[in-house]
């Protein structure tokens, strides 16, 4: 029994250890995500959560006006920069910049939806 | 069942080195199929630790003696309930249950971070199972929980009464998950740094994530062992900057510096390597709570999983500490911050000076942690560095922190102009110079305290002027005031969640200010019939019962208790003397209020009928006990998935658009 017992159990880490090997199709080299996109996906999304945060502390009163205008244009230019670094067609950017407007006029109004 | 159990111990370190070894080779020559071997291994191992768990469970619960780490942590006297306490009550059992919460969270990260960085992943699964694989080689080597007696006694020697505690089924295993578990944040970061990733901020979701779930672990493992001893210990308080209280204390700071300054990271692109040096302070300061709980040299308190094994966790820290700045040095290049500080007046400003606080109080604290080794080796005589020392030093320090969590959250990223300082600031100054001036009137005259009490008005009124406001602006648009007060939170949930656990935390505060300046203690010798008074309390002392059972001899006071002449109730402590293990446990009677604590415990018992009491009036303690729960639902909200804002969402597009192009 308590070898039947132990066959089982090292059958199971036994599997699971060969599993890549006995399937493997030619899997490409390890490696993270393109790192160029997601740098540039990580400076669009911090630009587009800093407009979001921008509005929300204008909307409820943290932020005076000569500051928000400051840092709106800063996030702004930050979206903009990394959306040229995506290559994105001229027509898509004004899309997408179009789109984030609407949202930060949504924000503005509702204080916030969504930081 | 034992010997099942055994055998899967061995296979388990044998799993569990192959899965260190075959990542980490995987990850250095970049074979996607040996990495992933190392992964499905690391996936396999909470099964196989599972097996010698139920094992030694089992045993308890079956009462067999044979098994030598049964035989010394239960007796047939213990009540099955304490089976689960008995289980980590002792070294061995304990290291096993480290080892199984440590194979159960590194395959759930792993899984969660093999998606989108299958490298960093291949060097955390390395990095997490060289842990798990130190847990196994000590299990195996110096304390195997399975380990069978040559003879098998009749009875065993029972559990430690001071376990035999409701807290006990809580208490230890979160404070022993909590510290294991900052081993995931930990490897992840330093994943991404050795796959050449930590100067890139994709790593920052997850790690920010299992920060902040280790981080609540601790809180709640703190929280619980301050409530224990509070409630079991005796003598009236719950932190005692004991060496284990401050083992626990330390990766905890690390930690909350870690939870803030990742969001720097997040936002800015900033901090990279500060964030890689926070999380290699918290592991290393984790490793070292292990070290002081089992067998380092400092004395302590706490009996619970002493042993003479510090010697390996001090090895292993060091080790992993040397491996972790050699892999810093080999990849600070990589490291560099995107961005700068735009001005000294910012959040990020805030967060970096609060950064250095934490971390002073968790140096100030280890100093004096460590302070009698270094006494003994310089003068050949222990000197232990008491609560004086470290109420003094760090008192200020965390005063300092507290103003810091009710500044930073209304300072915006990047700049704040003066005018806007002044704005965000007006009514929270107003609020603490107010509150100030109140005690001041009501007598509450000591500076500290009333600074104190003043710093903690101005957070709780930034954090509620701030939502009066956001739901004032949502009224605007139409909204009722229940729905906008609601959708303001639940749109916005990481900032709302992290305000509602700076609320939690200066309920924190409020009851250790409260309990540490207007305490007030006395000890009363009482004859049956005899009354004492304490702070507006009276209470008659009306006689002791004693009885004897099998493992103890138990004395239970009767005391009836007045305040302002109205009676209040009976309370009974008691005192619990154990003949085997030489050890008398002491149970306080509380009553407890938001405004303070009545807290009788005895302390003797003579033939002759007098007791002796320690009585205290406790202010405010309720509301630590109460910032707990609040804490733990502001986190959660916080971490709650929340659907990404349409802007977000269009990053996809627009990748996918660019690759099409």
């Amino acid at each position: 029994m308590l070898v039947f017992m132990a066959f089982a159990l090292a059958l199971i880490p036994a599997l699971a250890i060969a599993y890549p090997f006995l399937t493997r199709a030619g899997r490409p080299l390890l490696s993270d995500e393109d790192t160029t996109a997601s740098e540039v996906s990580a400076r669009w999304e911090a630009a587009i959560a800093g407009l979001r945060t921008t509005e929300l502390e204008w909307a409820v009163g943290n932020l005076a006006e000569e500051d928000r205008e400051w840092l709106r244009e800063r996030y702004m230019t930050d979206a903009a920069l990394a959306l040229r670094e995506m290559e994105v067609g001229d027509a898509e950017e004004r899309a997408l910049m179009a789109t984030v407007e609407r949202e930060m006029k949504r924000v503005r109004a509702q204080a916030g939806d969504g930081e | 069942m034992v010997e099942i159990g055994q055998v899967s111990l061995v296979i388990a370190a044998l799993v569990a080195a192959y899965a260190a070894l075959a990542s980490f080779l995987g990850a250095g020559l970049r074979m996607t199929d040996l990495s992933t071997s190392g992964r499905y291994a690391a996936y396999s191992l909470p099964l196989l630790l599972a097996a010698p768990t139920v094992s030694l469970v089992n045993a308890f619960v079956g009462r067999d003696f044979s098994v030598r780490y049964v035989a010394e942590n239960s007796n047939l006297a213990m009540p099955n309930a304490y089976t689960w306490v008995a289980m980590y009550a002792g070294n061995a059992g304990s290291l096993l249950f480290l080892a199984l919460v440590l194979a159960v969270t590194s395959a759930i990260a792993l899984r969660g971070l093999s998606r989108r960085m299958p490298h960093t992943t291949a060097y955390a699964s390395g990095i997490l199972m060289l842990a798990l694989t130190f847990f196994m080689v000590i299990i195996l080597g110096f304390a195997n929980p399975l380990e069978r007696l040559p003879i098998t006694p009749a009875d065993g020697q029972g559990i430690n009464p001071l376990l035999v505690h409701f807290g006990m089924f809580i208490h230890p295993p979160v404070q022993m998950t909590g510290l294991v578990m900052v081993s995931v944040p930990f490897s992840i970061a330093m994943g991404a740094m050795m796959a050449g990733r930590g100067g890139r901020d994709e790593w920052v979701d997850q790690g920010r994530l299992w920060g902040m779930i280790t981080w609540l672990v601790l809180t709640v493992g703190l929280m619980l062992g301050a409530w224990w001893a509070y409630t079991i210990l005796g003598w009236g308080g719950y932190w005692a900057w004991d060496p284990v209280e401050n083992s626990a204390l330390m990766p905890w700071l690390a930690m909350t510096a870690f939870v803030h300054s990742i969001m720097v990271q997040k936002r800015r692109g900033m901090f990279r390597m500060w964030n890689i040096v926070l999380i290699i302070t918290a592991f290393t300061l984790a490793q070292m709570g292990m070290f002081i709980n089992r067998g380092g040299p400092v004395p302590s308190v706490h009996s619970f999983a002493q042993s003479s094994m510090g010697w390996l966790f001090l090895s292993f820290m060091t080790f992993t500490l040397l491996a972790s700045l050699a892999a810093f040095w080999w990849r600070a290049g990589t490291l560099k911050s995107r961005e700068g500080l735009d001005s000294i007046l910012s959040r990020e400003s805030v967060f970096l000076t609060q950064n250095v606080l934490f971390l002073a109080v968790a140096l100030v604290t280890l100093w004096g942690t460590v302070f009698p080794i270094f006494s003994e080796a310089a003068q050949d005589e222990t000197v232990t560095v008491g609560a004086p020392f470290f109420n003094r030093v760090n008192g200020p320090l965390i005063l300092t922190l507290v103003v810091l969590m009710g500044v930073g959250p209304l300072l915006p990223w990047r700049r704040a102009s003066r005018a806007n300082v002044v704005n965000a600031l007006k009514y929270p100054v107003a609020a603490g110079v107010a509150a100030a001036a109140v005690l001041m009137l009501l007598g509450i005259g000591r500076p500290v305290a009333v600074t104190a009490f003043s710093v903690c008005a101005m957070v709780v009124t930034g954090i509620l002027s701030e939502w009066v406001r956001g739901t004032m602006s949502r009224r605007r648009s139409g909204e009722p005031t229940p729905l906008a007060f609601g959708r303001l939170l639940l749109r916005n949930r990481p900032r709302y969640g992290g305000y509602v656990v700076h609320l939690a935390i200066v309920m924190l505060a409020v009851g250790a200010i409260g309990s540490s300046f207007y305490s007030v203690q006395r000890d009363m010798v009482l004859r049956p019939g005899d009354t004492g008074n304490l702070d507006g309390y009276s209470f008659r002392y009306l006689g002791v019962e004693k009885t004897f059972f099998a493992d103890r001899v138990e004395e239970v006071a009767e005391l009836v208790v007045y305040s302002g002449g109205s009676r209040l109730g009976t309370m009974r402590p008691f005192r619990a003397f154990y003949p085997d293990f030489r050890i008398a446990s002491t149970r306080g009677a509380i009553r407890s209020t938001p405004a303070e604590d009545f807290y009788i415990v005895p302390s003797e018992f003579d033939e002759d009928g007098r007791a002796v009491f320690r009585v205290l009036v406790n202010p405010l303690v309720w509301w630590m006990w109460a910032s707990g729960p609040l804490l733990f639902v502001g986190v959660v909200f916080g971490l709650w998935p929340q659907r990404r804002p349409a802007a977000e969402t269009l990053t996809a597009r627009a990748l996918a658009q660019a690759a099409r192009a």
